[in-house]
């Protein structure tokens, strides 16, 4: 599908991908023209689109002084939950992939895993954790968050190997390397844009996280979501500083994008796999 | 199909698992498994509530985000200020902090001494052993005044059984918040709420300022406290005096065909109502498209900020909400601390809740932006000049009733609010959703 | 490989490496089943132990009042009148959502494979919504539909649209939850399909081309094709997510107008957060994840009949 388009499929392609992309931005789009509104236009009718900007929300989100150190925390523990989740899921996955390992029991144990919603392991997590000193440490909500993530990222990279031919390793081992070569020097090179996906999708799971960072962190470890819903209580909505700090929380994630997305996009250079 | 797993890794899985699952097990308390309930309650004390102790360390206190967690924070150095010992006020996300609350009351844990939480609660955790009494604390204070200076509904609220369980920080009830440029005089029965509300709906009377006469919250989770201060005007109840369930008398159908007559006969409340709660009031108003509503005073400080509102400022007042033959009342609940049986400071805990919930300590936690349940607070020269309408609001305070002195509140409440939503999205009358309600009434409570 | 050791640390060294070999498939596996099975036994057997006996906030304090009743939750969880309406709300949920999300994120995922200019910026904006907290998301769109100031209803008046309560009304709410919810999902398809037909095979595609395919055959005979084990996992994915999908639904509508968006996962947080029935909760969330596993099984099954059996 890599053609280059001609003018009559241009307008195709911007038509369509704008009208869906202007629905997918749009909230975001709202909430960044929030974050620099004055707070009594927040929601006039009609809204308001021109206006003269203040920086007012984001000079206190960022003055808080929990921000600062939950935008660390929150980095720390999502590249840890990422580097993990796409490190151990890719073996796994590999393993799934050419040899169906474990079979039948292991892909059912892997949906299951899935299937959970979190709200049902709060309490366990909370009693086990507790127990084991992880309360409330960064090492904890790893691992909480990888529990969440790994599955959906062994699937991911699964249908990823499968669409490698096995051929390549097939030569490779011909050529006298051992499996564990191959694998490392054939097959995940050619995984790149597989595991780009992945470690990108998973890092964003693990950066918006919500519910295990409520449950499993208190006073040591702060992450950015939570602090975020500090502006949020049932008597007062203060838009203009959850929009503020919504805005501050995308801004790594649109830098990770900016980093990885060059491994997705191959290219025409594309030209390791033969026939 | 290659359907390998070699027994080696079956064992070691099962190892690792039966590991962690014996780690934790075996030295919590908490844990609910079946068979080793026995063994495991046993580590902690058995089958008696375990009570506090005080191990002279800091007081550990939760609230949530908010003017009350602000409030608190502040209150907290100022006591440490005045008295010398310290306090860590911890101040949690609100929306989640119930979730945060209620597991950890659940699973019984110990590292916290106060929570801050809604009156609500009192009966069912009081009944679960979950809260320590505090009445010892107190009666032992001499300054306290508890019977002359606090609320009657505070009182109430705070109370269970024969025992004390919390200390009142907060107590909030729906008022009625009005435009006074609008509204010269508020009405003060049901009836004249309904005239007002159709003279100020642009649908009803073309010529009205505003789009809508009124509002009240109806959104899935709490659509039954405005209807509240309607059920009690008309002379209904939810429980009578022994407990029995009246939800379903005459008064309390005509009271609830009221009610959803605003939304879905008359329409002077805007058609959103279903999904609307506390956030999307306050924006009506603050966009002019109210002339009244079934609002909290919380919502004054931002009414009357010109830079916020200016719509409002200046325009707006506090009345108690209408009522009708039995009364004017509103629904009221406190918040307050409560104490973890599990509390390890409990008497630097308790110095410090008498403190802040006090007439001295109670003025500090107001000026910082609670709204302590005490006359001498809300008589207060600082706080009337601060809070013009506090003297509306102590009125509304002093005949305000509470909430449901049972148990099984949350149970019963649930069942209300599946009927009553159901009524409000237009699915059945009045007369259904309270037979529905009265009938699982009865069941959860055995009659 | 197997060159024969001379001296002892080289033949630790070749057993070692000989024993990785045979038990390549099984290391490999190993630490994330490890990981998995460690965090998840204790909530299963402490869910499983919950939902065989009658544990409340009434007595969970109260050890002696907690008693054994087998599987009688699980039969009030099925006898519940309001189970079956439950069940159906969330599937409606669950069918639509699958469909918005795969239908638009295909066919983004397909045009972003084109080359033109602007296209990697058009794909950052594309992934905003997983780069967005759901906290804000929820709040946001809220206020977006909100019937007398959102921004929607004001786009839709400019088209001439009359103005919707697109959250409160019985019949606007679930396809509005249903879309929103959709919204999120988009770029999960779009960017895991993109990143599959980028892998796939150069030599395919202009093998095809050189034989005088057009633009759409190539796309039906080779890519989609190709594509197949792809869209399997994503549906998988896609499904396991909405069906255990809460804090937008949550966030929106509460589960109204009346119960019309009340999908199971509303349930189960009620009876544990509202109710504190937590045997309950913890019957139903048995439930849930039962009928999630047995439906995507099927799913998967049925799905990978169609391809025409793929190798696994």
């Amino acid at each position: 599908m890599i053609m280059k388009a001609g003018t009559r499929q241009l307008v195709l392609i911007y038509g369509l991908i704008g009208l869906v992309v202007g629905w997918l931005v749009l909230p975001a789009l709202w909430m960044l023209l929030t974050s620099i509104k004055p707070p009594a236009l927040v929601a006039t009718n009609p809204p308001t689109f021109l206006f003269s900007p203040t920086s007012a929300n984001f000079t206190a989100v960022l003055g808080a002084k929990e921000v600062v150190g939950s935008i660390r925390d929150t980095v720390v523990i999502s590249i840890a939950t990422t580097v993990l989740s796409v490190t151990i899921g890719s073996f796994a996955a590999y393993s799934i992939a050419r040899f169906s390992t474990g079979g039948t029991p292991v892909f059912f144990f892997l949906i299951l895993v899935q299937a959970i919603p979190s709200v049902v392991l709060g309490l366990p997590f909370f009693v086990m954790f507790r127990q084991l000193g992880l309360y409330d440490t960064i090492p904890g909500l790893v691992l909480a968050y990888t529990t969440v993530s790994l599955p959906f990222a062994i699937w991911l990279l699964v249908a990823f190997f499968d669409d490698i031919p096995r051929e390549l390793e097939e030569a490779a081992l011909v050529d006298g390397c051992s499996r564990w070569g191959a694998l490392f020097r054939v097959v995940m090179p050619l995984a790149r844009p597989g595991l780009a996906v992945a470690g990108i999708l998973t890092f964003m799971s693990a950066w918006n996280q919500f519910f295990f960072a409520l449950v499993l962190a208190g006073q040591n470890v702060r992450t950015l979501p939570q602090v975020a819903s500090n502006y949020i209580s049932t008597y007062t909505l203060d838009w203009g500083k959850v929009a503020a700090a919504g805005v501050l929380l995308l801004i790594p994630p649109v830098i990770v994008v900016l980093v990885m997305q060059r491994h997705i996009v191959r290219g025409l250079t594309f030209g390791a796999v033969k026939g | 199909m290659i359907n390998v797993r070699s027994g080696a890794t079956t064992r070691a899985l099962a190892l690792a698992a039966s590991a962690v699952i014996l780690a934790t097990a075996c030295t919590s308390g908490a844990s609910p498994a079946p068979s080793t309930a026995a063994t495991s309650g046993s580590s902690s004390a058995p089958t008696q509530a375990s009570a506090p102790v005080d191990a002279g360390g800091t007081p550990v206190v939760w609230i949530f985000a908010g003017p009350e967690g602000d409030a608190l924070k502040a209150a907290g150095d100022a006591y440490t200020k005045a008295t010398g010992k310290p306090v860590d006020v911890e101040v949690l996300g609100r929306d989640t902090f119930n979730q945060k609350r209620d597991l950890f009351v659940a699973s019984q844990a110990t590292g916290v001494d106060l929570i801050m939480t809604g009156s609500s609660r009192v009966p069912s955790w009081a009944d679960g052993n979950l809260i320590a009494p505090v009445e010892q604390y107190i009666n032992a204070d001499p300054k306290y005044d508890w019977e002359s200076d606090v609320f009657p509904v505070a009182r109430a609220e705070s109370a269970f059984g024969d025992h004390l369980y919390m200390f009142p920080l907060d107590t909030y009830a729906e008022i009625l918040v009005y435009r006074t440029d609008l509204i010269s005089t508020p009405p003060k029965t049901w009836d004249e709420y309904l005239t007002v509300a159709k003279q100020f709906t642009k649908s009803i009377t073309p010529s009205s300022p505003t789009k809508y006469g009124t509002a009240y919250s109806g959104k899935d989770y709490v659509p039954e406290a405005s209807w509240f201060s309607v059920l009690w005007g008309y002379g209904g109840d939810l429980l009578d005096s022994t407990g029995k369930v009246v939800i379903d008398s005459p008064e309390a159908v005509a009271s609830l065909d009221f009610h959803l007559g605003l939304l879905l006969k008359e329409k002077v409340v805007p058609p959103e109502t279903p999904n609307w709660e506390y956030p999307e009031i306050q924006i009506a108003l603050q966009q002019g498209l109210l002339a009244m509503a079934s609002h909290f005073p919380a919502a004054m400080p931002e009414l009357e900020d010109c830079a916020k509102s200016p719509n409002t400022c200046g325009k707006v007042a506090i009345a108690p909400l209408p009522g009708g033959s039995a009364g004017q009342f509103s629904a009221a609940e406190n918040l307050g601390l409560v104490m973890n049986p599990k509390a390890e400071n409990a008497q630097a805990a308790a110095d410090f809740a008498l403190w802040v919930s006090g007439t001295e300590g109670g003025l500090v936690y107001t000026k910082a932006g609670g709204a302590t349940p005490r006359r001498s607070v809300y008589a207060n020269a600082d706080i009337t000049a601060a809070r013009p309408w506090a003297a509306d609001f102590a009125k509304t305070l002093e005949s305000a009733k509470g909430t449901i002195r049972s148990p099984k509140a949350s149970d019963l409440l649930a069942s209300l609010r599946e009927e009553l939503n159901k009524a409000l999205a237009g699915q059945q009358d009045a007369k259904t959703t309270l037979d529905n309600t009265a009938k699982k009434w009865r069941e959860i409570l055995g009659q | 490989m197997t060159a024969q050791p001379v001296s002892s640390h080289f033949a630790v060294r070749a057993s070692f490496a000989r024993w990785a070999d045979r038990h390549f498939r099984s290391l490999l596996v190993l630490p994330a089943l490890l990981l998995l099975v460690v965090l998840v036994a204790y909530p299963a057997i402490y869910l499983l132990g919950l939902s065989v006996q009658n544990i409340t906030l009434a007595n969970i304090a109260k050890p002696d009042r907690q008693l054994f009743v087998g599987l009688s939750n699980f039969a009030n969880v099925f006898a519940n009148p309001n189970f079956f309406s439950t069940i159906r709300t969330t599937a409606v949920f669950g069918v639509a959502s699958i469909a918005v999300e795969l239908g638009v994120g295909l066919m983004l995922g397909l045009l972003f494979t084109a080359r033109f200019r602007g296209r990697r910026g058009l794909m950052i904006l594309m992934l905003i919504p997983i780069l967005m907290t759901p906290v804000v998301i929820g709040l946001f769109w809220k206020l977006l539909l909100n019937g007398e100031w959102g921004v929607v209803n004001y786009l839709l008046s400019v088209v001439g649209i009359a103005p919707q309560s697109w959250l409160a009304d019985s019949s606007l709410a679930m396809p509005s939850v249903i879309l929103v919810f959709a919204w999120g999902g988009i770029s999960f398809v779009t960017l895991v399909v993109l990143g599959a037909v980028e892998s796939q095979s150069v030599d395919l595609h202009e093998a095809a081309r050189v034989d005088g395919a057009g633009y759409f055959a190539i796309l039906r005979y080779v890519t989609l094709p190709l594509l197949k084990p792809v869209l399997l996992v994503i549906v998988l994915i896609l499904a396991i997510d909405a069906l255990k999908q809460f804090d937008i639904i949550y966030v929106l509508t509460g589960g109204g107008p009346g119960g019309l968006t009340r999908v199971y996962s509303l349930e189960i947080y009620d009876q544990a957060f509202s109710r504190s029935n937590f045997s309950i909760a913890a019957a139903e969330a048995i439930v849930l994840v039962g009928l999630t596993v047995v439906l995507v099984a099927g799913l998967v099954r049925a799905l990978r009949a169609s391809v025409g059996g793929g190798g696994r």
